[in-house]
């Protein structure tokens, strides 16, 4: 048994062989390895709940970021309260997931084949689609006449002619300003031009009180800044890509840039959307461009004394944006019965009636054209403020399949870019030049 | 085969009687068997949970295209290229600096608190249990929770430790401690060093408590200092275990991704960006599982390469 002591150099010798069996081993699995068995997992989920139509509780894995924030959890559980109601036996689970959780959760699922039965997206949308693993809706889109309804922010959902979603709602950028120390840097209400806007919030912060803010943004490594710095662009008259070319460096484009980044080094340094929300909605910042769901927010969040001075006004560009808020899509490795039972309840969400509660709720254009009664924008004024913005909005992604598809990696340079500009002094054309050049290489426009 | 005279027949050439075929294994054979009977529950973990996932990568990493569905990855043509890229862009050579930048701060940083934490522990304080437990809290602290202690206490407008720094004078504004390409890699190092020490301080102080007392007693008798004392009498006795928990801390600091990814995401532009982070976004938000998975290997190689040149010394210190 006892082998003994075996000298240094057979050791290696040993080591060596051993080693290089192994890689071998691998090497050969590895181009033996030929297609793994067929896809079998979609009835993992219905097999492990029996869906065979009824006899035993289903439960509809619901998971979302939005489930807890304010106007979408009360819209969500109407419309779960809704779908039980006409569903006996069936029951969502929806729970909370956070946002910057979202979207690698949901892929990572989808991969796993073991997706969730309904799938919301916001700009998540892309990675989901990207994996080709969502549900082509057009089928059933057709036979219930929904398209024939619904507004045209619809086609930012179809992919290679798949509606692979159906969008609930679509959202614009406001200006969020507040009036009280807008009077007090002596700026008549808010500006209406880019120019206008560089000189309020150049008045704003000879004006405000040490602790308070001048403008709010984005200021550290977050998916917000691709928004925050396309809403620039886009309301400057340009685009990421224009005309089937890369328009990072077009004078419109560093215009647009370097307004934002003026604007941008005088928020506070490392916040986040929330951050700087909050600090908008406590009165320790001026002014700011964000979502028109922040109305929402600020109604839930801000003090008494300080949301009467905080009004949201039409952005000061000739464009506005245009985001597809959520939509919701069915995964395609799920039992057929779970499939129709998550087009039943998206069915409910796109009923008048709840696309009406949940636009309403959050200040956005509802999927369903005419959903939001006139006495609900009759009390809340916001709303036509929205409905204006997006009747004449631009689309936040440019016109380029290449750039849906690889948006993760996009999304991610011009994130490092407009971090660059934030936190050196590198030129802004110079910095535009290299993020367009690494766009280049990741894909042709 | 028994005789009638009852003795067993013996073939002319001395082997067993005729008919009789040898089934029984040696001695020797049998204990092997039984070796490798007892092992196999052992050697099947390892198959699975780290053989396979292992040639999983590789395979992944041979092959040319994208997708995110494990069941598609064998009808992908094989390749080398994606180690090409790997090998040759940029921003891979960086993240290995920013990586071994981050590695070494952390094992010296942890080294550091953990000897200062050990030799604190060893002297019969009063409420020594206390402090011992308290030191040693970090440890179990998942490392979710300590990032998020971490980003409030370091965060650029309220946070306590800009406060401090300026109570003491030692700024006079604050630090945007993640916000700053400078200062991001610093931010993410402290929660690190935090959670690292704790096993340090164990480790050391299980070696500092087999020095004997008589040998500080006979060193401060001849008149050594505090330091000539360490020098002499203390890392002697502890040297070894030290570099055993240096490499511990830079192999677990090396793939460490948690904290780095939930406070900065690898930025500021990639201030941060470590291996660990790079794979992650490769993976789940460029969703290139094969250059992923490329990067992933040479990872592994890296950190395969410098702990066989580190076994020598292991070896001679413990072996």
């Amino acid at each position: 048994m006892n082998a003994g002591r075996m000298r240094p150099s057979a050791q290696r010798r040993h080591w060596r062989r051993g080693a290089t069996a192994l890689i071998a081993g691998m090497l050969l699995l590895t181009a033996c390895g030929g297609s793994d068995a067929d896809q079998s997992d979609g009835d993992t989920a219905a097999d492990e709940d029996g869906g065979d139509g009824g006899t035993e509780p289903i439960e509809l894995d619901f998971p979302s970021w939005q489930a807890n924030e304010p106007g979408h959890a009360d819209a969500l559980q109407a419309i779960i309260d809704e779908f039980e109601s006409r569903h006996e036996g069936v029951t969502v689970n929806l729970y909370a997931v956070s946002n910057e959780d979202f979207q690698n959760q949901i892929v990572t699922r989808l991969a796993a084949g073991d997706p969730p039965d309904i799938i919301p997206s916001g700009n998540h949308f892309f990675a989901f689609a990207a994996t080709g693993q969502l549900e082509p809706l057009n089928d059933r889109l057709e036979e219930s006449g929904l398209l024939d309804e619904w507004e045209s922010f619809q086609s930012e959902r179809v992919i290679d002619g798949d509606h692979l979603a159906l969008t609930m709602h679509a959202l614009t950028r406001m200006l969020y300003v507040n009036e009280e120390y807008l009077a007090n840097a002596g700026v008549d209400g808010p500006p209406t031009s880019p120019e206008e806007l560089a000189a309020a919030v150049g008045a704003l912060s000879d004006s405000v009180e040490e602790g308070v803010s001048p403008w709010g943004a984005t200021t550290t490594t977050h998916s917000n800044l691709f928004g925050e710095s396309t809403a620039f662009i886009v309301g400057m008259g340009s685009q990421w890509i224009v005309d089937g070319e890369w328009a990072v460096t077009a004078p419109k484009t560093v215009e647009a840039i370097e307004l934002y980044r003026s604007l941008a080094r005088q928020a506070p340094p490392g916040l986040d959307g929330g951050g700087y929300r909050q600090l908008l909605a406590d009165g320790r910042v001026a002014m700011s461009q964000d979502g028109s769901w922040v109305i929402a927010t600020l109604d839930d969040i801000s003090p008494e004394d300080v949301r009467p001075n905080i009004i949201a006004a039409v952005p000061p560009f000739e464009n506005t944006l245009a985001l597809v808020g959520t939509s919701l899509s069915i995964p395609a490795g799920i039992s057929d019965e779970r499939k129709e039972l998550a087009w039943e309840f998206i069915k409910v969400a796109a009923e008048p009636e709840f696309q009406g509660l949940w636009a309403g709720s959050i200040d956005a254009a509802p999927g369903r054209r005419g959903s939001i009664p006139q006495e609900r924008i009759d009390e809340r004024p916001e709303l036509e403020v929205v409905a204006d913005t997006i009747a004449s909005a631009q689309p936040e992604f440019p016109e380029s399949e290449n750039f849906r598809a690889n948006f993760g990696e996009i999304e991610q340079r011009i994130i490092d870019a407009m971090m660059r500009l934030l936190t050196t002094d590198t030129d802004t054309l110079e910095v535009l030049t290299d993020l367009e050049n690494e766009l280049a290489a990741i894909t042709e426009p | 085969m028994a005789t009638l005279t009852g003795k067993h027949d013996i073939e002319q050439d001395g082997g067993p009687p005729q008919g009789r075929s040898r089934r029984r294994l040696s001695l020797s054979a049998r204990n092997s068997v039984l070796s490798y009977l007892l092992l196999a529950p052992s050697i099947a973990m390892a198959l699975v949970f780290i053989a396979f996932p292992i040639y999983m990568i590789v395979n992944l990493s041979l092959r040319d295209g994208r997708t995110m569905l494990m069941s598609e990855v064998g009808d992908l043509q094989l390749t080398l290229g994606n180690y090409i890229d790997v090998l040759t862009d940029s921003e891979t050579w960086d993240a290995l600096r920013i990586s071994v930048i981050y590695t070494s701060a952390t094992v010296v940083g942890a080294i550091l608190v953990g000897m200062g934490t050990a030799l604190l522990l060893r002297r019969q304080l009063p409420g020594r249990r206390w402090l011992r437990t308290f030191i040693l809290i970090p440890w179990p602290i998942p490392g979710a929770i300590a990032t998020v202690a971490f980003v409030w206490m370091l965060d650029g407008t309220y946070g306590v430790v800009n406060f401090l720094l300026r109570h003491v004078g030692l700024i006079d504004e604050n630090i945007a401690w993640f916000f700053n390409p400078d200062t991001a890699l610093i931010g993410v190092l402290m929660p690190t060093v935090w959670i690292a020490y704790p096993l340090c301080t164990l480790m050391l102080l299980a070696s500092l408590q087999s020095v004997p007392d008589e040998l500080y007693e006979a060193a401060r008798m001849d008149g050594a200092s505090a330091g000539q004392q360490f020098r002499h009498v203390t890392w002697p006795a502890v040297q070894n275990t030290a570099v055993l928990a240096m490499i511990v801390t830079g192999l677990w600091s090396f793939t460490t991704f948690d904290f780095i990814y939930a406070i900065t995401r690898g930025g500021p532009d990639g201030a941060t960006q470590t291996l660990a982070v790079a794979i992650y976004n490769q993976a789940f938000r460029f969703f290139d599982l094969p250059y992923a998975a490329a990067l992933g290997v040479v990872t592994m190689a890296i950190a395969s390469t410098v702990l066989l040149a580190l076994f020598p010394i292991v070896r001679r210190r413990f072996f």
